[in-house]
């Protein structure tokens, strides 16, 4: 039993709870937006928030180790701001 | 005086204890080490795709935009709010697991999610294939339907994987490590998507 890695269940809704308006604020902004510059990077920059939520707080690695999620979502870094590069005008 | 499990782990420790010793940071990993092995293959796999995809849509511009056009970016959404869903349910059933309470149903509910993923997709497939578009139409749409099929194929894994964990801990405990190690796989899916949908729908 190891009740201390997570403070309670409810964290995984407030978490899912935050993931939703994220995913559906990628599309309004991309579908709304003109400027095609912003979209690429605002849009690869919320899946970048989400992909920290997900590694930190549904894979437990901020409780169950802080030195992969650092190394991990470093990793994520790197590729989403090539890609962010990459699709810049 | 050490008694005489003492002595065997002292003189002969098991392999997780042997790599604990060595690798400390690894010791409270979830889902054991082979499953990160997995991940981060699968990951530098979908990496190296993704960063192909952006630099050949520098340079086919028109191609990709025409493409991207044609693609369904609300069904998409839809498709990203049943994986992170799965994700919550499937975190759930880890975190419920500590505890004496039954985890089947949301077992069950992540591999169900993982279907219903497929579902979605397949229609936007049908819509796809509707206008005679194929792998060797233009280099977009080999890219859009090699990438998205090859995520599909691992979501089906995911949903097959589930079902078969929600079944067998209806009648039988899960070990902690193998629940964490498929809840990592199905995590490591829903990420790979998260990059996928706004690269393919929406950057331009």
């Amino acid at each position: 039993m190891n009740f201390t890695h997570r403070e309670s269940s409810l964290n995984l809704q407030v978490v899912w709870g935050v993931l939703l308006p994220l995913t559906l604020g990628s599309y309004l902004f991309a579908e709304k937006m003109n400027s095609v510059s912003t979209v690429n990077a605002i849009v690869l920059l919320l899946a970048l928030v989400k992909i920290w939520m997900i590694l930190s707080e549904f894979m437990e690695l901020r409780r169950r180790s802080s030195g992969i999620l650092v190394f991990t979502f470093g990793f994520f870094l790197v590729m989403v701001t090539s890609l962010i590069l990459l699709r810049l005008n | 005086m050490l008694n005489e499990l003492d002595q065997k782990k002292l003189f002969h420790p098991t392999n997780s204890e042997n790599q604990r010793q060595l690798y400390p940071f690894l010791e409270n990993l979830p889902g054991g080490g082979l499953i990160w092995i997995v991940f981060w293959l699968e990951i530098l796999t979908f990496a190296l795709f993704f960063l192909v995809f952006a630099w050949i849509g520098r340079t086919d511009r028109t191609v990709f935009i025409e493409g991207q056009k044609l693609l369904h970016p609300l069904l998409a959404t839809l498709n990203t709010v049943v994986l992170l869903t799965g994700s919550w349910w499937v975190a759930r059933a880890v975190f419920l697991a500590r505890s004496p309470e039954k985890i089947s149903a949301w077992l069950y509910a992540t591999g169900l999610s993982g279907f219903l993923f497929i579902l979605i997709k397949s229609w936007e497939y049908t819509q796809i294939f509707k206008q005679g578009i194929s792998l060797s139409s233009s280099i977009f749409w080999f890219f859009y339907l090699f990438l998205t099929l090859l995520h599909l194929a691992h979501v089906a894994l995911g949903g097959v994987i589930f079902i078969w964990l929600g079944w067998k801990s209806s009648s039988e405990r899960l070990q902690t490590e193998t629940l964490e190690a498929a809840a990592i796989y199905w995590h490591m899916v829903d990420i790979i998507w998260l990059i996928l949908f706004p690269l393919i729908y929406f950057t331009r």
